[in-house]
């Protein structure tokens, strides 16, 4: 809503008056401008922060910035003053600023730790709208030094007009002494600038502004040396004069609709801020380079006065301020939101957990509430039950009167016992008598009556007392020994504690149960996992025990002297180390399971070696020869075919490039790579030479050809050398010299390589056979 | 920034041409997948919202974080590399 409130042109104009130069606003640039624009708020709103502090410590400031309430501002000096004082926050720049962000503060609803000052100023200038300057000044003035003015100077305290004419004197001498040492180091004026910005667009911060310079004219006469410190106040005239024109084009610019009289309005303000700025201040010492027209005159100084807020808005531009202020609130509601929603977030994030412990507290209420119903229900219940079956005779009245107090006094027994207090559950018929005669004779006359009724209800159901006698004698009314209550009472500690002690107890099961079984699933995973290791070992096994009998028949094949047989603890022996062959025994023995039963290469026999017998694994496959075929290398250099003379070779070489034919067949070749691999052929073959600089495979080529320019044709020479007439993968190598500017018609990328190529490895792997076979050939060829 | 990236350099060595946002140093496949989502398949899309932001570096690299949610170094690469290309070429 607030990115729609706010338009593309209204999103300019916000940021520069924030300070910055943006670019155009569209649909792509639009978020990064309107966080921008966030950002710059928060970074103002955290120096009025930092400023506050400062202040409060009675140091004189003013930031001018007011977050953002500039509706107006003058644009250039926003920008420099951007630039420039941001980076200078602390230090020197905060003690000058602080009065106008202080009273910016509360006029924006910040200030919730709004000064004495703000707050004395704010009250006085509602109560004083239409109000003489001077009136104003002095009373402002007053009210507002206490804290610090004061105390710097207490003879200001006499009158108050005294008080200005003081604040001139001092301000003159400041302004004598700075004329004294000033420079005319431009850059530094920025924070005049800023606090006569503020002045400017908030007709309200004159009053400070000018106390900042009084103070800042003190500053100036501390640090007299500090060039830094001091405004050059031509400069500074200039500056605002400027800020006045520029301030009008854009207020036209960017309110279209405010008219004429608002347009006039903020002239005057301008001119106001200029005259306030430094109303006391002598013209000559400001105006002899201001080149604001003279139509700004000194009385309106006077008339104007515009230091507070309130009077501010008398002045009519109330209209203008509330409508300059609108998308500044719109812009201002997006961010509260903005922030709203990333508080929402963060209570979110807390929903969850106060969820959780919401719901544990509701089942911990549950709970105890179960246990209480349970408990009074039951009681109740009973007590009910006995005076419905009693009440139906009137002249039982006493016996059922009997019968609860019996009832009562049993479960509460019972109840005792449960939870610990008495050791019988039980009541014998003695004491129960005892009880009754304590409460009345006509209880213990009727005690006989009662237990007879209990008896002979008890038969058909459940009255809450049981009778019990002595085991084995009958039950009946005179061998009645002990009373019980079937439904014990307890006491609401009694029952939590029970309750507690069942669920610990209940849990303690489960938890119980949940560990064995968890034990029980680490256990089986453990075996599980111990048994595939085992497979695992054994499958090993039985590749290994393959191998040293395939190695043993082929050995035996060469050597006829040996068994074509293998003893198996021989195996064993030489496959397993001693330490650990009493652990690897059940993988052995598996493993020779298996090989009885699933290799069909292997025999098992028995054997006599040694006079002894052996089982014996005998190995009956034939050797194949297509093994070893398979294993021959590819790629690899085989010798030569002829020695190279004057015959069959040019003397010569003609030019740095070659053509080598029948390196390979692209029919045969498979793979990706085979290319680079007669890449390395070649060069491993010409390892001595060092001027190869560029190989092309013609992949596509039925004589496989392949191409190599060399740095110079007396490279090329000996690459000739080299590979003419070789064997290579069972092919006649071939090698002719090819025109360099074919080459490059062919290969434009050789053009520029010049960098010699070298093999990728030293293996020399398709030289090894060569190595091997033809030691000799090879050192001849290159020769 | 002691080195800049191949990347850095092959970008910067000649004109972006019809070359695709991936080619951007800092951009990536995912991130490129992000930008090509957005509308910025070429890197001179990137050059022109680049050149729209004034080459401003906070502008540029926020923008390029909340597009594609590059991290810091991504943004910085990215900003870096157009910025010298922008130096060499415009």
């Amino acid at each position: 809503m607030a990115t729609a409130q706010l338009t593309d042109e209204e999103l300019f104009s916000e940021l520069k008056r924030s300070g910055m130069m943006p670019g155009p606003v569209t649909d792509s640039t639009r978020p990064v401008y309107l966080k921008k624009l966030k950002k710059l708020r928060e970074e103002q709103r955290l120096r009025h922060g930092k400023v506050r502090v400062v202040m409060n410590n009675n140091t004189v400031a003013a930031p001018s910035e007011s977050e953002g309430i500039l509706k107006s501002g003058g644009d250039v000096t926003h920008k420099r003053y951007s630039r420039q004082s941001l980076p200078r926050e602390s230090g020197k720049q905060s003690p000058i600023l602080g009065f106008s962000s202080d009273e910016s503060d509360a006029d924006a609803g910040l200030g919730a730790h709004g000064s004495r000052r703000g707050r004395g100023n704010t009250p006085q200038s509602e109560r004083k709208p239409v109000q003489q300057r001077g009136t104003a000044d002095g009373d402002t003035d007053r009210r507002k030094v206490p804290g610090w003015w004061e105390m710097r100077r207490p003879q200001g305290d006499s009158e108050d007009d005294d008080d200005d004419d003081d604040e001139e004197e001092e301000e003159e001498a400041a302004m004598e002494e700075a004329s004294k040492c000033r420079t005319m180091n431009g850059s530094r004026h920025s924070y005049y600038r800023d606090y006569s910005d503020t002045d400017e667009e908030l007709g309200k911060d004159e009053q400070p502004s000018r106390r900042n310079r009084r103070g800042s004219s003190k500053q100036a006469r501390d640090h007299c040396m500090d060039r830094n410190d001091l405004p050059s106040w031509p400069g500074w005239s200039r500056e605002v004069a400027d800020v006045s024109h520029r301030h009008r084009g854009a207020a036209r610019k960017s309110h279209t609709a405010a008219d004429s009289d608002g347009a006039g309005n903020l002239k005057r303000k301008s001119n106001n801020h200029l005259e306030s700025s430094y109303n006391k201040d002598p013209p000559r010492v400001y105006f002899p380079s201001n080149s604001l027209p003279p139509r700004m005159p000194q009385s309106n100084h006077t008339a104007a006065s515009n230091h507070n807020y309130s009077h501010y808005q008398y002045q009519g531009s109330k209209r203008q301020l509330n409508k300059v202020s609108e998308p500044e609130e719109a812009l201002l509601q997006q961010f509260k939101r903005e922030e709203v929603s990333t508080a929402g977030g963060f209570s979110a994030h807390y929903l969850s957990m106060f969820l959780l412990t919401a719901a544990c507290l509701f089942f911990l209420l549950l709970g105890l509430t179960y246990l209480r119903m349970r408990g009074t229900s039951l009681t109740g219940e009973e007590n009910l039950r006995s005076p419905e079956d009693l009440n139906v005779d009137q002249s039982t009245i006493v016996l059922m009167n009997t019968l609860q107090k019996l009832h009562e006094k049993l479960s509460k027994t019972a109840g005792d016992y449960i939870c610990g207090d008495t050791d019988r559950r039980n009541v014998s018929v003695q004491e129960a008598s005892q009880y009754l005669k304590t409460l009345g004779k006509e209880y213990e006359d009727e005690f006989n009556n009662t237990v007879a009724w209990i008896l002979q209800h008890s038969a058909t159901r459940d009255v809450g007392i049981k009778c019990s006698s002595d085991p084995g004698s009958i039950l009946n009314i005179t061998s009645v020994k002990y009373l019980e209550s079937t439904l014990p009472r307890m006491s609401f500690m009694c029952r939590i504690r029970r309750a507690v002690i069942t669920v610990a107890h209940r849990s303690s099961i489960f938890l119980i149960g949940v560990g064995v079984l968890f034990g029980v699933l680490r256990y089986m995973k453990y075996r599980w996992a111990k048994e595939e290791e085992e497979t695992k070992q054994m499958y090993d096994m039985v590749v290994k025990i393959i191998d040293v009998l395939k190695s043993h028949n082929e050995a035996c094949q060469e050597n006829k002297d040996l068994e074509p047989y293998t003893p198996i603890p021989h195996v064993r022996d030489s496959l397993i180390l001693p330490q650990d062959r009493k652990k690897m025994k059940k993988v052995w023995d598996r493993a020779v399971e298996f090989l009885d039963a699933n290799e069909s290469r292997v025999r098992t026999e028995t054997q006599k070696i040694g006079g002894a017998d052996f089982q014996v694994w005998k190995w009956i496959q034939p050797s194949s020869t297509c093994d070893k075929i398979s294993v021959m290398p590819s790629k690899v250099w085989q010798g030569q075919a002829f020695h190279l003379d004057r015959r069959n070779s040019p003397p010569n070489s003609l030019t740095p490039c070659l053509k080598i034919r029948n390196m390979f067949d692209p029919v045969m070749e498979i793979g990706d790579h085979w290319d680079l691999a007669i890449q390395e052929a070649i060069l491993e073959k010409c390892s001595d030479n060092e001027g190869i600089v560029h190989i092309a495979v013609d992949k596509n080529s039925r004589e496989g050809c392949v191409y190599v320019k060399c740095l110079s044709p007396e490279f090329a020479g000996k690459a000739f050398k080299a590979l003419h007439g070789s064997w290579f993968d069972g092919k006649l190598v071939t090698v002719k010299y090819l025109r360099l500017d074919r080459y490059h018609h062919r290969f434009p990328q050789a053009f520029t390589c010049n960098t010699p190529l070298k093999p990728s490895n030293t293996h020399m792997n398709s030289l090894s056979h060569l190595n091997l076979r033809t030691g000799a050939s090879n050192s001849q060829s290159c020769s | 920034m002691s080195s800049t990236s191949q990347k850095h350099r092959d970008f910067v060595a000649e004109p972006m041409g019809e070359k695709p946002v991936q080619c951007l140093a800092g951009i990536g496949e995912t991130l490129g997948h992000r930008l090509e989502e957005k509308g910025f398949d070429k890197a001179y899309v990137v050059l022109g919202q680049f050149l729209v932001l004034k080459k401003d570096e906070e502008l540029f690299k926020d923008w390029l974080k909340d597009t594609c949610s590059a991290n810091a170094k991504q943004s910085r690469d990215c900003f870096g590399c157009l910025k010298e290309w922008c130096d060499a070429f415009l």
